[in-house]
This record gives structure tokens, sequence and C-alpha cells, in this order.
């Protein structure tokens, strides 16, 4: 999947209002430890014990 | 992956607003980096504490600038320099219960004549979103109050530049009749569904769209004299589309039937009795690759307008309009764009000598088609920040704005535009 390609279901979303955004961080976390294929996107500064922080390359 | 799990990559935005983006996921490894600092902890808990976790904004902003020869376009824009298109949308929407959410969209639009230089301000959408049944593989719910028609890629947020690939929408998304088709005042189901091969998506509007439009009623009768306005009659909008993992392709399929009638102002209104019905599909397909992206839609719409007033047979017609679109990224902020595009008024007058005949050359016959060759570049300098710039080497002028261009003698056949536009998102 391409950036824009997020860019492109995100933007139609937040301007048609016809997605259920996620709430809150805690909530980020939580769905993507709990649903199969999801990736979410959190702020590197969110300290949890269930993160790996990893160096990417 | 599809759609619905990317219902919850939403926080990208909060992302992008912050400026600091790392993903992150639970996967183990052996790097782990550097613990985060207690102080970078609080200034989290600072930035966490301004949001209110169930309401959430968002809006949009652009502004065009046109030059054209021939006919104008947003305005005065013929050998001249018009800056007659602004768009500026917000929106707001409450999670009040897990299952239920209100949602609203205000929308301020400067559009050459239609709107006054002044603009106009309204109430684009506004509705509540009840969730009925929520699964990890798809969800079915209702929407009720004023909701946006899922017809074609770009309908839903025609009004927002981010979302589509040019300044201009294709031809398919008829300027003239972007009142009529953009919303319903009704309800909605909805129901998606994903699967291993992709992503479904069912949509159904029923309701009253908002027919009381200038341009629509000026096409259709052709007479400056006319006092009264359209209402509409109970109409829907339906459509079933297709995702692969990801969004690499798209298919839709969207039909409308879309239902009026003429209210008179006073007795002795010679269209007292008329009434417009309208039937329309279209068919799309997107593809979207990590360098090239195209698009085609293809669309057909039944025209019906009886009792037009006495003497005045009543009118049937089938406009085609169909185009195909190319993109090029050539990184992943700057793509070009080249697009061929056709609108047919009356495939049973495909050139425009019957109307043009018909009408005594009062319409000429360059009017009952347009083709117009499309090639845009768009730069997205930031992820909220965008300028693009098309030229269009149009052929026909049956899609222009009538109250821009009154003037049906001085309607030129072969034309062109220079179109600019600088937006913004948040």
């Amino acid at each position: 999947m391409f950036s824009y390609q997020l860019r492109r279901t995100w933007n139609k979303m937040a301007y048609t209002r016809t997605g259920q955004p996620v709430a809150s961080m805690a909530e980020m976390l939580d769905k993507v430890q709990h649903m199969d294929n999801a990736i979410g996107y959190i702020d590197r500064r969110v300290e949890d014990e269930s993160i790996y922080y990893f160096n990417a390359h | 992956m599809n759609r619905f799990i990317t219902l919850m990559l939403t926080n990208i935005f909060i992302a992008f607003l912050l400026s600091f983006s790392v993903c992150a996921q639970e996967i183990s490894s052996e790097l782990i980096m550097d613990p985060p600092t207690q102080e970078e902890n609080k200034l989290w808990e600072g930035v966490k504490r301004t949001w209110r976790d169930d309401i959430q904004f968002h809006g949009f902003l652009s502004q065009g600038l046109f030059s054209t020869s021939g006919n104008n376009v947003y305005g005065q824009s013929k050998d001249s320099l018009s800056a007659g298109s602004t768009e500026m949308g917000l929106n707001v929407s409450y999670q009040a219960l897990n299952n239920l959410t209100f949602t609203v969209q205000g929308l301020y639009r400067r559009a050459g004549a239609i709107t006054g230089d002044a603009g106009e301000v309204t109430l684009d959408f506004a509705f509540f979103d009840l969730n009925l049944l929520n699964l990890q593989e798809g969800r079915i719910g209702v929407r009720g109050g004023r909701i946006k028609n899922p017809w074609g890629l770009y309908n839903e947020t025609r009004d927002v530049a981010f979302t589509h690939p040019t300044i201009f929408l294709p031809l398919a998304y008829f300027e003239r009749s972007r009142t009529l088709l953009l919303a319903v005042d009704g309800g909605q189901l909805y129901a998606d569904y994903s699967t291993s091969i992709g992503y479904f998506s069912f949509k159904f509007n029923y309701g009253w769209v908002n027919a009381n439009d200038k341009e629509v009623l000026t096409a259709i009768v052709n007479d400056p004299t006319v006092s009264g306005h359209f209402e509409s009659d109970p109409s829907f909008v339906t459509q079933l589309s297709y995702e692969t993992m990801g969004g690499e392709y798209v298919f839709a399929l969207s039909y409308a039937d879309l239902n009026m009638s003429y209210q008179a102002k006073s007795t002795d209104d010679p269209y007292a009795q008329m009434g417009a019905d309208f039937n329309t599909f279209m068919l799309s397909a997107q593809y979207n690759g990590e360098k090239f992206s195209f698009v085609s839609e293809y669309s057909l719409k039944w025209n019906e307008i009886t009792d037009i007033r006495m003497g005045v047979p009543d009118s049937f017609a089938v406009s085609e309009r169909w185009y195909v679109q190319a993109g090029y990224r050539f990184l992943d902020n700057l793509q070009a764009t080249l697009r061929y595009d056709s609108a047919i008024q009356n495939l049973k007058d495909r050139y425009g000598k019957g109307v043009e005949a018909k009408s005594g050359g009062l319409i000429p016959a360059h009017m009952a088609f347009t083709q117009d060759l499309v090639f845009g570049l768009r730069w997205d300098i930031t992820p909220s920040w965008m300028v693009r710039a098309e030229y269009h080497r149009v052929h026909g002028a049956a899609t222009i704005s009538l109250l821009d261009n009154p003037d049906l003698s001085k309607v030129a056949k072969d034309w062109n535009i220079y179109a600019l536009q600088i937006a913004f998102r948040f």
C-alpha cells in the first residue's frame, strides 16, 4: 500500500465523516493488538509495556 | 488492506498535525530504541489533554484562478482572469455512543454567477450515524438527515479539492447538475463487508434532493422570465463498490432516480404542470499503482421532461458522459494527469443539428456536446497544502454555466481553459 492510497482513504473518511475514527491512543493500541493485519500510527512518545521500539532502515 | 481496517488509522492525522509520526506496531524485535524520557511523556500528556477524544474537527479550503478564451468559467474569465471559485468547508463530529455519531459540515462556496460574488453558505451535510451491526468483517447501519450522494468516485467529496486529481471534475460530474445530485434530505442504509479478496460497500440513499436550482431550470426551459422553481419528489441514489486490498483496484456501480415537479408562483404560469425525471447510472473503474493511476467512468442519463408548457412537446433525451484518465507520479508528491473527456447531451442528436434547427438557430449546435482534453500537474507541498495547474482544450460547450454565459449567440465552439488552484486541508 502506498502512502497516497492511505491519504485517499483518509480524506474520504474525514470529509464525508463516514468512518468511525479511533478515539484515543489507548484504543489504537488495543485495535492493533487484537485485529489481524491492522496497522496504526501512534506517537513515538507513548510509553506502554506492550510496545517494542525498533529502528527501521 | 481494506478500508474497514483503515478506519483505525485516523490518528495519522493527529500525527501530521503535531509533526511527529513514527510507526509502531506490536512486533517484537531485537532492536529496541531508547525508551522515551520522562520529559517527553509529560509533553505527550499535555497534548492529549487539549483534545477531546469524542469530538473531531476537519476542514478544507481552496481558491482557483482561471483564464479562458471563448467562454466563461466561474465568473468573467474570458480573455481575462477570474478568481471566481472559492470553497471552504468545516465539519465537526461528535461520537455520543460507541455506535452513534452526530456530524455536520458547513460549506462556503463561490462559483461564478450561480452563487454571486459574495458566495453562498450551505449546510453540506448533517446526519446521525447509527451503527446497527459492527463485526470484524463488516458493518451495517443507518444515517438520517442530509447525506451526500454516493455517485461515481467523486460526488461525495466533489468540493474537497484534495480528493480528486484535477481542478475541474470530469464532465460526468456535470457542474450544472451539481446541486441536484449533491445530497438527499432523508436516510441512508449502508453495509460494508470485507473478505479475503477485498472490500464491498453498499449505500442506498432515499429522500428529497435539492431541486431548487437556477442552473437546472434555465437549462430546461431556456426562458429568463420563468418565475417558479423545481421541488423534489421522493428520489433515490445507490451505489455498490468493490476495492481490492489497499484500494489498488476500485470498481463501482452507481444509480440515481431523481424526480422533481415545478412549483408555480402564479396561477397563470405557463409551466405550472411541468415535471422532470432523471434516471442515471455510472460505472467506475480505478487502478492505483505505485507510479501509474488509471481511471475511467461511463454514465448514461435518461432525461424526461413532461408538460413543459402548452404547445411544447415533452422532451426525452439520453445523455452520455465518459472519460479515460491516466496519472503518473514522478514523485510521491508530484503527479501529472492526462484525461480525455466526452459529454453528449442527446445521443439521438449527437452533433446538435436537431436542437439548432428546432430552436431556429437560437441554441447553437455545439451546445449539444463537449470533448475536453485535459493536462494537469499537481504538487502536494505538504500533507496539508497542495497546488495544481491545468490546461483544457475544449471542443463544444454542452457543460458551460448558462448563468456565466447568458448570450448563447456568443458561445464559442473551440476554446481553452488555463487554471491554477491552491488548496489547504486540516
